[in-house]
């Protein structure tokens, strides 16, 4: 049927030609699963001139990839995701956030940064910590008096911790893409995640400066009350110190503690009394779908890669840009900035799914002055930090509808215009990592 | 209620119930690492304070559980197969959106009907492809134990339960964990086909339809 194609094109070139028929059927909405998928067959089948490989590889493909020990890691974070949603740990969070940083002026915006911080230590996912922390604290800042945009784009911006402080499923994903090392991963992720906290906080202190008004001080608490409701959160540290000690210690492999996360996170819901069996259908349900969703794009992935790299394209790819005259830090910054542009249409994951498979090949490749091992972390911790700006970019960000959705006042424009400090914040982040790799590896060369 | 609902109620039901069989497994595994880690702290405890050799002897069976990363490995493959049919009823693919609004209303609607459809169409392929590990002869191998069974060879078929392939550490045998997963793998395509006839319905009878 397509015979014709493979005189005229070399292989290399078919493997090029098939980004903007996927980017199309993507475009129309085709499901990304299906369009890597189909794109990926008809590429082997035009490639290799039969459905031989396909078919072979097909038949042990999805059992294998939905039976393996390293990827069971997806479904248990999320399922411990969902428990700690239901476990009423984030007002908890938000109340001791609140006690040590409401005096300060945006201070219970820097409350919602610092809570979301700290539920993105037993949380994996950056929508379930903007939809959790926001059920919480936006009728707190609305109360208070706080201006929409700013309420709104903080506890957005704050919902990216969930994804940028481990345990972090989008990493894992990464992890799988590229063949990295999850538990180095997840130690390099600490430092950037705790400065992107720290950046939105000072975010938050400069925007209510600017803006007179937007965010008001309320009274002091006396310390008393501060520890008080600081010890309210312990479940939180014990829980992130089983899961994150336990992988970084090697106590127990990551997909084990993230066994330990559940059991942890569902014993705090049932100690709340919330962990009703509806909740737990509820929590099963959730989990099902988002898990399934994701292995989907695993296989599909698979499928895609494996026609990629029958037709060459990330080894031909790694050798032009090594062969090219080229700045290493240039085609870093490119893949960087193509990620900040994508991101203001495109789901991160999708992102992700896309483009791993052909940036990670180059980069490692390349020269950054710092050891060759450390380049594939270190860039795992770029992209994540690019991706999840996508979450917060008009016009397509998750969490800016989430969290848009929940107040009844605040217009999306205003929410975007409150998230775009915050994106700046996050720039200004990326660039300093970039800059400086040792302050991603820093805790991974003290520990491995 | 019309034929359509009836259907798409019980399609609900059978993938939701499968999900939530399935999400067990999530539950077991779960179960099995933390005993696994308890049983294997105690012990580290009770040797500390008594010495190994005393406890190995008087409590041989308080270790870690062996073949855990099995039994996850299972229980987590089994929530996962059992998801796909959930996924789909649930219309959970990720799409990118971002030209919807640009779209006359129909169109879209065709486009759900290619988009149900292109799934359906992976879902029958990976169900063909995957009958293999419990039907299909592979070169050079044995007679495959679906097979046996649809001959009638039962003596065959229950020789083969024996030998049959079994897992590295537990040495439990493999194959009825293909069945599980070519199940619900045909739920998955089950119900990719009625997505198919629910937005097929949606661009032909758009006054029938919720959506």
């Amino acid at each position: 049927m397509f015979e014709f194609l493979t005189p005229t094109f070399t292989p290399f070139q078919l493997g090029l030609l098939s980004f903007p028929f996927m980017l199309v059927l993507i475009a129309f909405r085709i499901p990304l699963a299906a369009a890597m998928f189909i794109i990926g067959l008809l590429g082997t089948y035009i490639v290799s001139g039969n459905m031989r490989m396909m078919d072979s590889q097909l038949k042990t493909f999805t059992y294998g990839t939905l039976t393996s020990y390293s990827l069971s890691i997806i479904p248990l974070f999320l399922l411990m995701s969902e428990f700690a949603t239901r476990g009423g740990m984030s007002s908890a969070l938000f109340k001791a956030a609140e006690a040590w940083l409401g005096h300060r002026r945006g201070g219970l915006a820097m409350a919602a940064i610092g809570a979301s911080a700290g539920f993105g230590a037993v949380c994996g996912s950056s929508l379930a910590t903007a939809s959790t922390m926001g059920r919480v604290a936006l009728p707190e800042l609305e109360r208070a008096g706080y201006s929409g945009a700013l309420a709104t784009g903080a506890l957005a911006a704050g919902g990216t911790l969930g994804i940028l402080i481990p345990p972090s499923v989008v990493l894992v994903v990464y992890a799988i893409l590229a063949e990295e090392n999850i538990e180095k991963l997840f130690t390099a992720a600490f430092i950037p995640g705790i400065l992107a906290m720290l950046g939105y906080m000072v975010t938050v202190s400069i925007y209510t400066h600017l803006v007179p008004g937007s965010g008001n001080a309320l009274p002091r608490q006396p310390y008393a009350d501060r520890f008080r409701a600081l010890a309210q959160v312990w479940p939180v540290a014990v829980i992130f110190g089983l899961v994150i000690g336990g992988i970084y210690s090697g106590a127990f492999s990551p997909t084990a503690a993230a066994a330990v996360g559940v059991a942890g996170t569902a014993l705090v819901a049932w100690s709340k009394g919330t962990l009703t069996i509806k909740a737990i259908k509820e929590a099963l349900l959730s989990t099902a779908q988002t898990s399934a969703m994701i292995f989907f794009i695993i296989l599909a992935a698979g499928v895609f890669n494996s026609f990629l790299s029958s037709a060459q394209v990330p080894q031909t790819l790694a050798a032009f840009f090594l062969e090219a005259d080229v700045s290493a830090w240039v085609i870093l910054i490119g893949m960087l900035i193509l990620y900040l542009l994508l991101g203001t249409v495109m789901d991160s994951l999708a992102m992700i799914f896309l483009t791993v498979p052909i940036f990670v090949p180059i980069i490692t490749q390349l020269d950054f002055g710092i050891p060759q091992a450390e380049v594939g972390i270190w860039f795992g911790i770029l992209v994540l930090m690019s991706a999840e700006i996508g979450l917060i970019t008009p016009p397509v960000g998750m969490n800016l509808f989430v969290i848009n959705a929940m107040s009844k006042k605040v217009s999306i424009g205003q929410t975007y215009r409150g998230a775009l400090p915050f994106v700046a914040s996050d720039i200004v982040r990326v660039c300093i990592l970039v800059a400086f790799p040792s302050v991603t590896m820093v805790l991974v060369r003290l520990i491995y | 209620m019309t034929f359509f609902e009836r259907t798409e109620r019980r399609v609900a039901k059978l993938s939701a119930g499968l999900a939530l069989l399935g999400g067990l497994g999530l539950v077991f595994a779960t179960i099995a690492t933390c005993l696994s880690i308890i049983l294997k702290l105690i012990r580290r405890l009770l040797d500390g304070v008594y010495g190994s050799s005393v406890i190995g002897e008087a409590m041989p069976w308080l270790r870690s559980i062996l073949g855990e990363e099995e039994l996850v490995t299972y229980g987590v493959g089994a929530a996962l197969f059992a998801a796909l049919p959930w996924v789909m009823f649930r219309k959970g693919h990720i799409k990118i959106d971002l030209f919807e609004p640009l779209f006359p209303r129909r169109f879209n609607r065709v486009l759900d009907l290619l988009g149900d459809l292109s799934l359906a169409v992976l879902a029958y392929l990976i169900m063909t492809r995957q009958w293999f590990l419990i039907f299909k002869k592979a070169r050079g191998s044995k007679e495959p134990l679906g097979n046996l069974i649809l001959q009638g060879d039962f003596a065959q078929a229950a020789d083969r339960m024996r030998t049959a392939q079994e897992t590295q550490i537990l040495g439990l045998p493999v194959w009825p964990s293909y069945i599980v997963a070519e199940f619900c793998v045909l739920a998955f395509f089950l119900t990719a086909c009625f997505c198919v006839w629910r937005s097929a319905r949606a661009l032909y009878a758009p006054h029938l339809s919720k959506a």
